[in-house]
């Protein structure tokens, strides 16, 4: 065969195989089939191509094993854990970064896709290392295992009492390890399947450091557990730990974390590090407390307490609060017999309030007595001298306006502040689920009351949620509303109920 | 400007690609939609990879490699092509990279399976279909897909590279150059090779009847 019938060949291979593939333009595939149609050799050989072709259709798709997916995802945490880590020791920059970027969102991320197993746990690395393995990820959030930053934490008074983030509490008693090795095998037994998990995960991550860094590790940890300070070491680094992973979770503006965790890095002394946390716990509670008093009815005084000024105010309104606890718990009976008796007693009220006391006491009574006691409330808390003892909490810029209004001014301002404190806490305002029960009809009512507590509970606060909230869950909404028949519309659900 | 809004052409990819979009998610820290990529991904990239190293466990071994690149990649991901273009560049060079060691190395290709027990052909996994359970059929198969392995095997690794993501990715030619940065017209040029040289191999069955008796039953269906 010439090189010219040679290239010719190749040139009828290429333009079938591109046939077969669908690579041409709708003009080339017309004359091929043309061609097709009339050369029983050029059909004969695209057949034969199609046949090659079609006999690889037998190959079946591999499918890797079921644990594949979770063996990548654990080479991929510990490549970034290391990868974090070994920044973190050679560049001044961007480790803290990398680490509690990656480690929260990793973790969490798999955790709840992971194949969960009863897996015997290696032994001798997780019992002679139990405790470094046990507090591996709050370790890593620290970053530099630097036990003076702890002790710091602890005396700033940062993470005793959070008014903000409830959960971050410092517990007051960690869980107490087994010092003996011999009796940290029982202990591991004991422990729920999840706190064995998270043993497993850790000791993965553990693994996965380099021998200098397992080394350090264990160091620190060996430090914290012979300190005479251990349980508040440790009870301050879970809260502290428990906030930066929120903060780095929850935050939509990664470019803020980014930019706050860069700052705490190049801070040069621990004091600028606790200085910065403090700074940002106020700006979290001061948001807070500011976006739950916007949504405050009524007027909200002259001007808004802010920036540091709102954690300190709401400080101040929970002191006051706890200060008057017992007077609330005395006057509120007080208050109902006299509301039941001005708008009639209804059974659905009646088991409404009851229900709530037990459930949420001091903020929904303090709610309620707001409610219908403004004025006696305002004598109670806000004397003259409580007013003065106010003052100093603000920051200069605010004293000097505060200053500047009349003392009865001054007071209604703080029973407004104290108002939107409180409703802050509170699942849902007293009014308006006043006014979603007085727009139910008579049997509809009775209705609920014919529930039990827990039950007539639920239903109202979907209700409620249904009606003023955009974040429940529709289906159940939509139960009662089916139920209830044309109740959705008189009740002033929002529409989007209606659309699913 | 993010990335992801910088021009038409990446509105494009995140519009008609839902794995676009997932990566994209990766890039911004959600690591559960990382999870899903590999998911969906692992079993057409370890079949190719199968294919191209021989074995099994190594393609395991690779393919969590070429996972490992793209999360390490992710922060400077921008799409400027589908994710299985970009996956399967990765996955080129890492191939290339696989095979070239191995050849520096003079190891012997030896197919094992994935616990490395026994030798077995990547396409012995057919015998593993529920059609597969009669003896004569299975042993058929076998050998059916031990002589579509030999003929893989005996192309090029470019052929064969072109023909796996044509063939198990249902690549374009234009996706295929792009994956392998060669012009659509060399990807043509490589398809068509590799086209012709499997009809080399297989055509001695095929056409004289020789084919073992089980591949003829598989070919008549």
């Amino acid at each position: 065969m010439d090189d010219e019938t040679q290239e010719q060949d190749f040139q009828i291979l290429e333009e079938l195989t591109a046939y077969l593939d669908g690579e041409l333009s709708q003009e080339e595939v017309d004359r091929i089939e043309r061609r097709l149609g009339e050369d029983p050799d050029y059909r004969a050989e695209m057949k034969s191509l199609q046949a090659t072709w079609d006999v690889l259709d037998a190959l079946p798709a591999t499918e890797p094993g079921n644990s594949f997916t979770k063996t990548t995802m654990e080479i991929i945490v510990g490549d970034a854990v290391k990868r974090s880590q070994k920044k973190a020791s050679s560049l001044r920059y961007l480790p803290r970064a990398a680490v509690l970027i990656l480690i929260p969102v990793i973790l969490f991320g798999f955790a709840f896709n992971r194949i969960r197993q009863n897996q015997t746990l290696p032994d001798r690395q997780l019992i002679q290392n139990l405790t470094t393995i046990k507090y591996h990820n709050q370790y890593t959030q620290l970053g530099n295992q630097d036990l003076d930053f702890l002790i710091q934490l602890i005396d700033s008074q940062l993470f005793d009492l959070d008014p903000i983030f409830e959960n971050e509490i410092a517990e007051s008693d960690p869980p107490q390890i087994p010092s003996e090795l011999n009796q940290r095998r029982d202990y591991i037994e004991s422990l729920d399947i999840e706190e064995k998990l998270e043993l497993q995960d850790n000791l993965a991550l553990f693994e996965a450091l380099n021998e200098r860094e397992r080394k350090a590790r264990i160091q620190f940890d060996q430090k914290i557990q012979n300190h005479a300070q251990k349980n508040e070491l440790l009870s301050v680094m879970k809260a502290y730990s428990d906030w930066l992973f929120r903060y780095s979770n929850e935050n939509k503006n990664q470019s803020e974390v980014l930019e706050f965790l860069q700052f705490l890095n190049d801070a040069s002394s621990n004091q600028e590090k606790v200085a910065a946390i403090k700074k940002l716990k106020d700006d979290q509670a001061s948001r807070k407390f500011l976006t739950d008093s916007k949504s405050l009815s009524g007027a909200y005084g002259q001007w808004l307490p802010s920036g540091n000024d709102a954690e300190r105010v709401f400080q101040w309104y929970e002191d006051l609060v706890e200060d008057h606890s017992q007077e609330i718990r005395d006057l509120f009976p007080v208050a109902i017999r006299k509301y039941e008796k001005r708008v009639g007693k209804s059974p659905a009220s009646q088991i409404r309030l009851n229900m709530m006391v037990r459930r949420k006491p001091i903020p929904v009574m303090f709610a309620f007595l707001l409610a219908k006691n403004r004025g006696e409330m305002l004598e109670l808390f806000l004397n003259d001298a409580e007013v003065e003892l106010f003052l100093p909490i603000l920051s200069s810029e605010s004293q000097r306006q505060f200053a500047s209004m009349s003392l009865d001014r001054q007071k209604n301002v703080l029973m407004d502040w104290i108002e939107a404190a409180n409703k802050s806490k509170l699942e849902a305002s007293f009014d308006r689920l006043s006014s979603l029960e007085s727009s139910l009809t008579k049997s509809e009512r009775d209705r609920l009351t014919s529930l039990s507590t827990e039950e007539y509970r639920k239903r109202l606060m979907l209700l409620y949620r249904g009606r003023y909230n955009t974040k429940d869950p529709v289906e159940e909404i939509d139960e009662i509303l089916e139920e209830w028949g044309e109740s959705s519309n008189r009740l002033g659900f929002r529409p989007r109920r209606f659309n699913n | 400007m993010s990335a992801s809004d910088s021009s038409s052409e990446k509105t494009r990819f995140e519009l008609l690609d839902p794995d676009v979009r997932l990566m994209l998610a990766v890039r911004d820290g959600d690591a559960a939609a990382f999870e899903k990529l590999v998911e969906k991904h692992q079993g057409r990239l370890v079949t190719v990879l199968e294919h191209l190293v021989g074995n099994r466990s190594r393609a395991e071994e690779l393919a969590q490699d070429v996972f490992l690149r793209v999360y390490r990649a992710r922060e400077r991901y921008v799409p400027k092509a589908k994710f299985s273009t970009w996956l399967y560049t990765i996955t080129h060079n890492v191939a290339s990279n696989a095979v070239r060691k191995k050849s520096t190395r003079k190891e012997v290709n030896l197919v094992s399976s994935p616990s490395g027990s026994m030798p077995v052909r990547p396409l012995d996994t057919m015998a593993k279909d529920k059609s597969a359970l009669i003896p004569t059929r299975m042993a058929a198969q076998k050998e059916m897909a031990d002589l579509i392995a030999k003929s893989i095997d005996s192309l090029g690794p470019r052929q064969k590279m072109a023909m796996l993501l044509n063939k198990v990715e249902g690549m374009s030619y234009n996706e295929i150059a792009e994956t392998m940065e060669l012009t659509p017209q060399a990807v043509k040029s490589l398809l068509s090779r590799a086209r012709m040289n499997l009809r080399e191999k297989l055509a001695p069955y095929m056409n004289t009847g020789n084919l073992p008796t089980g591949v003829a039953t598989e070919l008549d269906d």
